[in-house]
C-alpha cells in the first residue's frame, strides 16, 4: 500500500488490522464475520435493518395460471364455435403482448415439459402452477385439438403473423423435417432429466424479441427463423417445437375439431391450397386399382419393418450415446479441470478456483461423468426405439388406404389458426 | 342400403367410444401424475444464491437476460464492522482512504459511505447502479467481515425456467429453493 499524505493513527490501525484479516484468511476462509466486532457507536448511531428484499407474491403465480386458462378457453370459443381469424388474431395480439412481453416468455407450457421430465427423474420440485402450465394446453387438447398454438402460444402467434406469403413445403421434405420435433422432445427430455440443462429454452428463438436481448447466436437463429417464417408458416411449430408433438398425442383423440365445411363439402380445394401448415387432408377418389394381394403384402412388410427399425435405431442411439452426452455440464467440467490438471492450460478457470481442485475433487467428477454417461446410455437407447417406433409407425399409416368425403384438418397437424374457414365458399 | 348406413354407424360409434376411453385414461394418467409429482407444500421456486458457495467470478453482471443483472449487492448492516478502511469500499492499491472515484473498488459508484464517528464509517448501496459484478463482495469476503453478498433480487427477476446465470456459474452456487425455504438475508442459516 502507497502512503500520500500525512499517515494517521487509523489508517495504521486499519493497516494492523488488513495483516490480521489477511492472516486469519490463511488459517480459516469460512468465518470471516468475527473478524471486526461489531463496534460501539458513541452517538447514538442506530445500526439500520438489514434489507432481505421480498418475493413476488404467489398470487401473482396463480393469476399467469389463470390468464392462460381464459386464453385456451377464448381460443377454443373463437375457433371452434364463432369461427373468426380476426377473433384468433386478436388473441394472437393479445398472447405476445401478454405472455412474450409482460411475462418475457416464460408462462412457457413448452419449457414446463422439461420441469415435468426434471421432476420425474426425481431431481426437481413441481409446483402446482408449473404442473398446470404444462397440462392445461394438454387438457384442452384432448377435448378441442390444438387450440393452444392457435393463439395463446405467443411463439406459434409471432410466426403466423410473419407469415405473408406462405409457399407450400413438399410432403416428402415436410415428412422427413416432421421426425426432427420427436427428436428434439427426446433430447430435450433426456438432457432435463439428468440434470444437463433445459435445451428447450436455451435454444427458444423468439425470446430474445420478447426480452429484447438474447446471446448473438440466439439472436442470429431467431431471426433466420422469422425470415423463413415469411415464406414457410410457423416453421417452429412444424419441424421443431417440441411440445407439438404431445399435443399431437393429445389432439388425435380429441372431442371436437374444426370442421372446414359447415355445409356439404364440394371439394373445391380452397381450403387445401390455405392452409399454411398443410394440414388438410383431401377427400378421396377412388384409390388406384392394384392387386388386392399386393397391398396386403405392403402391409405386412411395414408392421415386419417396425420392430427392425425400432431395434436399429435404439443401437444406433446406444452408439451416439457419448458424443452426445460430452454435451453434458458434468463431462464439460471434467475436461476443463482434467485440461488444467494435466497442465495443457495454464489459466486458472472460475470453476477450478470454486471446486478447490484437488485427487478427492477430481475422482467425485469422474465417478459424476461415468454415471450420467450411462444415463445417457440407457436414455439414447429408448429415443433411439422411440424413434423406430415413430418411424415404422409413419410408413404403416402411409401403407394404409382411408376412405374421406369431405376435406378435413388433420387434428394432429393442424394448429387451429383459421385461416380455411375465410376461403370456403359455403362458409 | 339401411344396412350398409347400420354398419357404418357402428363403426363411429366404437371409433368415438374408444376415443373417449383413450380421453379418460390420459386425464387419469394426469390426474396420477399430478398426486406423485406435485408439491403442493413447497409452493413456488425461486432462484437464489448460495452467497458461502459463491466466489464472485463476476458472471451475475455479464450472464442475467436483464440488463442491469437482478443480481445485486446486499449488504448485512448486523454483520459489518464499520471498517474505515473497507476491502468493500476501497481498491486494494487505493492511494488515499477516501471518497474519490478512482480509490473506490466499485465500477458504477454504488456504494455510497457516511462518516458515522471516528474511525467509523457506514456503507450503502444503491441498488439501481450495482451491476451484481461483485467486486466488493469479494474485497469484504477477503479483508473483512463478509457483510457484502450478492443476491438475485426477487422484484426485479423474470423467473426464467432456466437462469441463465445458474447454467454459467463456476460454483454452481444458483438454485432453485422453494419460496417456503427461501433466505433473502445472510445471517438467516444456509
Amino acid at each position: 500500500m502507497r502512503t500520500i499524505g500525512k499517515p494517521n493513527i487509523h489508517k495504521i490501525v486499519n493497516c494492523v488490522t488488513l495483516f490480521i484479516a489477511l492472516f486469519m484468511m490463511t488459517v480459516s476462509t469460512a468465518s470471516a464475520s468475527d473478524r471486526f466486532p461489531r463496534p460501539e457507536f458513541q452517538t447514538g448511531y442506530e445500526i439500520p435493518q438489514s434489507d432481505v428484499g421480498t418475493a413476488r407474491d404467489v398470487i401473482f403465480y396463480y393469476i399467469d395460471v389463470a390468464v392462460l386458462f381464459a386464453a385456451l378457453c377464448a381460443a377454443a370459443y373463437l375457433v371452434l364455435k364463432k369461427r373468426s381469424r380476426k377473433g384468433v388474431i386478436g388473441l394472437m395480439l393479445f398472447s405476445i403482448g401478454y405472455f412474450g412481453f409482460l411475462k418475457q416468455g416464460c408462462v412457457c407450457s413448452l419449457g414446463a415439459v422439461q420441469n415435468i421430465a426434471a421432476g420425474l427423474a426425481g431431481n426437481f420440485t413441481i409446483s402446482i402452477t408449473v404442473f398446470l402450465i404444462f397440462a392445461l394446453p394438454l387438457i384442452f387438447a384432448l377435448f378441442f385439438g390444438r387450440v393452444f398454438c392457435s393463439g395463446v402460444c405467443p411463439l406459434g402467434a409471432v410466426q403466423d403473423i410473419v407469415a405473408i406469403k406462405p409457399k407450400r413445403v413438399p410432403s416428402r421434405i415436410s415428412a422427413v423435417l416432421g421426425f426432427i420435433p420427436h427428436i428434439y422432445l427426446g433430447a430435450a427430455i433426456l438432457f432435463a432429466a439428468t440434470g444437463g440443462g433445459f435445451l428447450i429454452c436455451k435454444f427458444d428463438p423468439f425470446v430474445g424479441i420478447f426480452r429484447l436481448s438474447a446471446p448473438f447466436g440466439v439472436m442470429i437463429w431467431g431471426a433466420g427463423l422469422l425470415i423463413l417464417g415469411i415464406f414457410i408458416a410457423r416453421p417452429y411449430c412444424r419441424y421443431l417445437c417440441p411440445y407439438g408433438v404431445i399435443l399431437g398425442w393429445a389432439s388425435t383423440i380429441t372431442k371436437y375439431r374444426i370442421k372446414i365445411c359447415p355445409d356439404k363439402c364440394v371439394s373445391c380445394r380452397l381450403c387445401e391450397n390455405t392452409c399454411p401448415v398443410d394440414a388438410i387432408l383431401p377427400s378421396t377418389t377412388e384409390p388406384v386399382k392394384e392387386q388386392r394381394g399386393l397391398a396386403v403384402k405392403r402391409f405386412k412388410f411395414y408392421c415386419m419393418m417396425l420392430p427392425v427399425w425400432v431395434i436399429v435405431l435404439a443401437i444406433c442411439g446406444w452408439f451416439l450415446a457419448e458424443p452426445i452426452s460430452s454435451f453434458h455440464p458434468d463431462m464439460k467440467l471434467l475436461r476443463i479441470i482434467e485440461l488444467e490438471v494435466s497442465g495443457a492450460v495454464r489459466t486458472k478457470s472460475f470453476e477450478a478456483e470454486a471446486l478447490r481442485v484437488d485427487e478427492n475433487v477430481i475422482a467425485v467428477l469422474r465417478n459424476n461423468a461415468d454415471k450420467t454417461n450411462r444415463k445417457f446410455k440407457l436414455g439414447m437407447l429408448i429415443l433411439g426405439a422411440y424413434l423406430g417406433l415413430v418411424i415404422g409407425a409413419y410408413l404403416i399409416r402411409q401403407s394404409t388406404y382411408k376412405k374421406r368425403k369431405t376435406y378435413d384438418a388433420n387434428p394432429v397437424t393442424c394448429v387451429n389458426c383459421a385461416l380455411c374457414y375465410g376461403y370456403c365458399p359455403k362458409n | 342400403m339401411s344396412d350398409l348406413m347400420d354398419v357404418k354407424k357402428t363403426d363411429t360409434d366404437r371409433r368415438e367410444f374408444l376415443k373417449t376411453a383413450c380421453r379418460i385414461l390420459a386425464l387419469a394418467v394426469g390426474a396420477v401424475g399430478f398426486s406423485r409429482l406435485v408439491d403442493i407444500e413447497g409452493g413456488e421456486q425461486v432462484w437464489q444464491i448460495d452467497p458461502k458457495k459463491c466466489i464472485q467470478c463476476g458472471r451475475c453482471a455479464t450472464e442475467c437476460v436483464l440488463n442491469p443483472s437482478a443480481v445485486k449487492c446486499v449488504r448485512a448492516f448486523d454483520v459489518c464492522g464499520y471498517c474505515k478502511l473497507c476491502g468493500g469500499y476501497h481498491r486494494i492499491n487505493a492511494s488515499r482512504l477516501d471518497t474519490a472515484a478512482e480509490n473506490q473498488i466499485c465500477p458504477t459508484g454504488a456504494i455510497v459511505r457516511t462518516y458515522i464517528e471516528d474511525p467509523f464509517y457506514e456503507y450503502k448501496i444503491i441498488e439501481e447502479l450495482c451491476n451484481g459484478c461483485g467486486k466488493c463482495v469479494k474485497g469484504c469476503t477477503a479483508f473483512g467481515n463478509g457483510s457484502l453478498y450478492l443476491q438475485i433480487r426477487h422484484h426485479l427477476c423474470a423467473g426464467c425456467n432456466e437462469c441463465r446465470i445458474a447454467v454459467r456459474c463456476p460454483a454452481n452456487a444458483i438454485s432453485l429453493v422453494s419460496m417456503k425455504n427461501a433466505h433473502f438475508s445472510l445471517t438467516e442459516s444456509y
